[in-house]
């Protein structure tokens, strides 16, 4: 998956939560683009705290999650990765290759990658208590409560391939269905979670 | 726009999570293309994306990368390329290497506390073993000192049961006594006036002076009223006491007699005011006499006498 850095491109339309602070991710990514190391540090403070958790869930282990993350930073400054704002934020896009990252730690972790499919990620320790969180957080109760009124199997395709980062054959195989049938599902649920979302006062 | 549909029919999976690499790489063709619905489909779910990362619990990091780290990794310190087509993990930052030792620091304290919780937990389990062991033991004791009070009180009820054993024993002694003496005398008594059906039995032991009454079928006495028992051994009766009877018409009356028994004595009952009259001014109701002797009854014609019967 080859990532773009379009710095600078007025392709990024985010418009919500810390995505509306001052200097915005735009302008903090055309910083990184200039080689201002505060930059750097202003993203990490931003948007650090989802791929953690996100790669935390998936290795088990926090310091090893952090140490990827940071590793995904230095890259970025580097120039190594690139960050595509057509797949989304800032947050989303560092969310995706954290967790891919994760996973590709998990699969060289396991002695027999068979033996660890990838199913299995989504039944590692979190850290934090899900339940306290989603109280204090309305946006992830939005959410929640978005997932929740998806049919199980739209429920379970998304789940499958944004949080544990299956592909299409990946999920196809896990839940015993054909490819085309897996992105049918994926695209009914995104239009759905379109409608609740946009309901419940989240412009998406 | 060659397999349009298809890849708008993929085009939702774009960003949410990894496609397959012959996807990838065609959609990413294909949007090089300049597909306008295509790139629309993916802004809009990539939208849905940037919210769907709000569904994951947060972990908030230790410490920011700094300005050494950095310098770290343009100096190239920190291998953070991929070698063998095998991404190595960065070494942490200096930031994050305090980050480390604060982790340690942080895990001993943790480990320490751990140890002492562990200690903590078992000394409360043994107090808490200790304390239902007490609570049983209490439990026990304050059984016991129940027992031990029932017992008591079992003791004294049966002492105080026996006294009065030993009391109503040592009276029918004195009673069997009187009524076997070898001077005792018998005198029956009979009803007089309205009470016809009434009887007695006088036992005299001269000797003691002492007299035992046996009363059946006298009603019992009006409120306000006594029996009144006398013994005539002269001119002058003699109240031997007041008495009263259950509800069966019977009753035992014990007496010291004031006049001699050795004689002719006539006995009597009259009905007195309660607690007795000096004398008898109430109707007999009860008379008789031994040895043919009566004195102030003998009129009545109800006097009785007859030699001592065995009780």
């Amino acid at each position: 998956m080859g990532y773009v850095f379009m710095s600078g491109t007025g392709l990024v339309s985010c418009g919500s939560g810390t995505r509306l602070e001052s200097p915005s991710d735009a302008e903090l990514l055309r910083s990184l683009g200039a080689r201002e190391p505060a930059a750097l540090e202003r993203l990490y403070d931003r948007h650090a705290r989802y791929a953690l958790g996100i790669a935390s869930r998936i290795l088990g282990d926090r310091e090893e999650a952090e140490a990827l993350v940071q590793d995904v930073f230095g890259r970025l400054w580097k120039g190594q990765v690139r960050y595509d704002p057509r797949r989304g934020c800032f947050t989303t896009w560092l969310f995706a290759v954290s967790r891919d990252g994760a996973l590709d730690r998990l699969r060289q972790r396991a002695r027999r990658p068979e033996d660890h499919p990838i199913g299995a990620v989504y039944h590692l320790p979190v850290f934090a208590d899900p339940d306290v969180a989603a109280a204090v957080d309305p946006r992830r109760r939005a959410v929640d409560t978005a997932l929740a009124q998806l049919p199980d199997p739209e429920r379970r395709a998304i789940q499958l391939s944004f949080y544990q980062g299956m592909t299409h054959s990946e999920i196809a195989r896990t839940m015993g269905e054909p490819r085309g049938t897996v992105k049918r599902r994926i695209a009914r649920a995104v239009a759905e979670l379109r409608t609740t979302l946009a309901s419940s006062g989240v412009t998406v | 726009m060659n397999g349009h549909r298809e890849l708008l029919e993929l085009a939702p999976s774009y960003p949410l999570g990894p496609l397959d690499p012959n996807d990838c790489d065609r959609i990413d063709a294909h949007l090089e293309s300049g597909c306008e619905e295509c790139e629309a489909v993916i802004r809009e779910t990539g939208a849905v994306a940037d919210e769907l990362v709000y569904g994951v619990t947060t972990v908030e990091p230790s410490a920011a990368p700094g300005p050494g780290w950095l310098d770290l990794v343009e100096e190239g310190s920190l291998d953070l390329v991929e070698e063998n087509g095998e991404s190595r993990v960065a070494p942490p930052p200096r930031e994050a290497r305090r980050s480390q030792w604060r982790t340690t620091a942080l895990a001993a304290s943790v480990v320490l506390a751990l140890l002492l919780g562990i200690r903590v937990f078992h000394v409360s389990r043994s107090l808490e073993t200790e304390r239902a062991a007490r609570v049983r033991v209490e439990g026990k004791l304050a059984a016991m000192v129940s027992a031990r009070e029932q017992a008591i009180m079992l003791l004294k009820v049966e002492g105080e049961r026996r006294e009065r054993l030993d009391r109503e024993l040592s009276d029918l002694r004195t009673l069997i006594s009187r009524l076997t003496g070898e001077q005792t005398r018998s005198v029956t008594l009979a009803g007089v006036g309205p009470l016809p059906t009434a009887s007695a039995r006088a036992y005299l032991d001269p000797q003691s002076r002492r007299l035992v009454l046996f009363v059946y079928d006298l009603p019992p006495v009006p409120v306000g009223k006594s029996y009144q028992l006398w013994v005539t051994a002269g001119d002058q009766p003699a109240s031997a006491g007041v008495f009263k009877v259950d509800r069966t018409g019977r009753t035992r009356h014990d007496a010291l007699a004031g006049p001699s028994l050795a004689g002719d004595v006539t006995v009597a009952v009259t009905i007195e005011p309660e607690g007795g009259s000096p004398q008898p001014r109430g109707p007999t109701v009860l008379a008789g006499a031994s040895g043919g002797a009566t004195t102030g009854w003998e009129d009545s014609g109800l006097v009785d006498s007859s030699p001592r019967d065995a009780p």
